[in-house]
């Protein structure tokens, strides 16, 4: 493997070759996985950085493979990695909440109070949703993430008729506690 | 309360049920997962942070789109990325020269592995060696100097060939000691250099002492055996023995 054009014996593909081939539909499978275009780009192009100097592991069989196998972990390990640092910031995000009503600088009375009434929202939500049985609370979560009854489904274990059951349990209770219709209903994608 | 409102507390909610979980799983652990193998506790893990972590089952396990998808990306796109993934990577060198440190680094370890198992060759046929029978030793009475008549060259010359040597140093009008020791002198250096002592050697009934040589210790030169009496604290010079080994 090499980033030039030339291969032995015309049988390995070059670095370009594969770039030009698979690049696109590894940014696809990127954006896929809830990364923004931007950093589906940066994250393919480390993926194929990857793959370039990773060439030792590859055993011969299909590139395409060893392509879709170095991003898939890549991925993943990305993945993980954003969400450890977003644990790590759960904490300091509530203490950044108070801060900002507390000492920004807003001008006027009525910014104040509309902040003052959004953090009010926000805190009767997520008791609302905390407070929901494990199972529906589950189903809530991932349908609100845009995921399908049938991936739910898969997700927690249970049929595609159960996990549609359990979302609608949870809209039933959450209006109920807040008096307002969650999104997500089945006029939604299934 | 707005869409966003309810994603957002959503997302709260979430971030704040993973932040109470342990270490993620694995990728093969998510995998195992999916195809139905886990049990248990095991299972119930990976599935609380799957809730929360979604992407990572469709990082692991979502297909790739087919070859004919319509791309997102322009080819300027394309081009513009492909010279950023460029940049960092140093050209290529000249498949020659790749080739020749490759070629360089197998020939290195093939000597230095050659040369390793000839060693150990060496090794096992010279213990070998040592441990069977000697034949055609060549056993050679020496004279001390002095006594091997008036010549100008005072030195017995040893014969050629590949017999390894079996010296029988005879002492002539010799007292007796408590014991005797052996030197053998290489003369070719000024002064002498030392090639080999032992003391301990024993005196046999016909006044002899037998010092067995091996030939390649005597390389084509002159050589100096000397036996000493040792006498409590003295060491008394009973003999001196010139050699002269030719070449072959």
């Amino acid at each position: 493997m090499h980033i030039g054009g030339w291969s032995a014996g015309g049988r390995i593909p070059s670095f370009e070759d594969l770039y030009q081939r698979y690049y696109r539909r590894v940014v696809s499978y990127v954006m896929n996985c809830r990364f923004s275009r931007d950093d589906a780009q940066e994250l393919t192009q480390e993926i194929f950085i990857r793959v370039l100097t990773h060439m030792d592991t590859y055993r011969g069989d299909s590139e395409w493979n060893f392509i879709q196998t170095t991003a898939r972990r890549h991925v993943s390990n990305e993945i993980r990695r954003l969400h450890a640092k977003k644990r790590e910031a759960v904490m300091s995000a509530v203490h950044e909440l108070a801060h900002d009503l507390e000492d920004k600088a807003l001008p006027a009375d009525l910014k104040i109070e509309r902040h003052e009434a959004m953090a009010d929202r926000q805190r009767k939500l997520r008791a609302a949703i905390a407070q929901l049985p494990p199972g529906s609370r589950h189903a809530f979560i991932l349908r609100m993430k845009g995921k399908t009854y049938k991936e739910i489904a898969h997700i927690c274990g249970i049929t595609d008729v159960a996990a549609r059951a359990r979302f609608h349990e949870a809209r039933v209770r959450l209006k109920a506690q807040v008096g307002e219709d969650p999104p997500g209903g089945d006029d939604d994608k299934e | 309360m707005t869409k966003n409102d309810w994603h957002e507390a959503v997302q709260a909610v979430s971030d704040a049920e993973l932040a109470s979980l342990g270490e993620p799983p694995t990728d093969e652990e998510v995998l195992a997962f999916s195809r139905g193998e886990l049990t248990g506790v095991a299972e119930a893990r990976v599935r609380e942070y799957l809730v929360h972590v979604p992407e990572l089952l469709d990082a692991l396990t979502a297909p790739f789109p087919p070859e004919d998808a319509p791309s997102v990306l322009t080819d300027a796109e394309v081009a513009g990325d492909w010279k950023r993934i460029r940049a960092p990577i140093k050209p290529a060198r000249p498949w020659y020269i790749r080739k020749g440190w490759a070629i360089a680094a197998s020939v290195t370890a093939l000597a230095l592995g050659g040369l390793l198992m000839e060693s150990h060759q060496t090794n096992r046929r010279l213990e070998h060696e040592l441990a069977e029978p000697r034949t055609n030793l060549d056993n050679r009475l020496l004279l001390p100097d002095g006594e091997r008549g008036l010549g100008e060259d005072r030195a017995a010359t040893l014969p050629g060939g590949n017999a390894d040597f079996v010296f029988a140093a005879a002492l002539i009008n010799a007292p007796r000691y408590d014991a005797y020791a052996v030197a053998l002198l290489d003369l070719a250096t000024t002064p002498s250099r030392l090639l080999y002592s032992a003391n301990g050697l024993r005196r046999h009934t016909d006044n002899t002492l037998t010092i067995f040589v091996p030939r390649a210790f005597l390389p084509a030169g002159r050589y100096r055996l000397v036996i000493y009496g040792l006498q409590e604290s003295r060491r008394d010079v009973l003999a001196t023995y010139t050699l002269r080994v030719p070449r072959n």
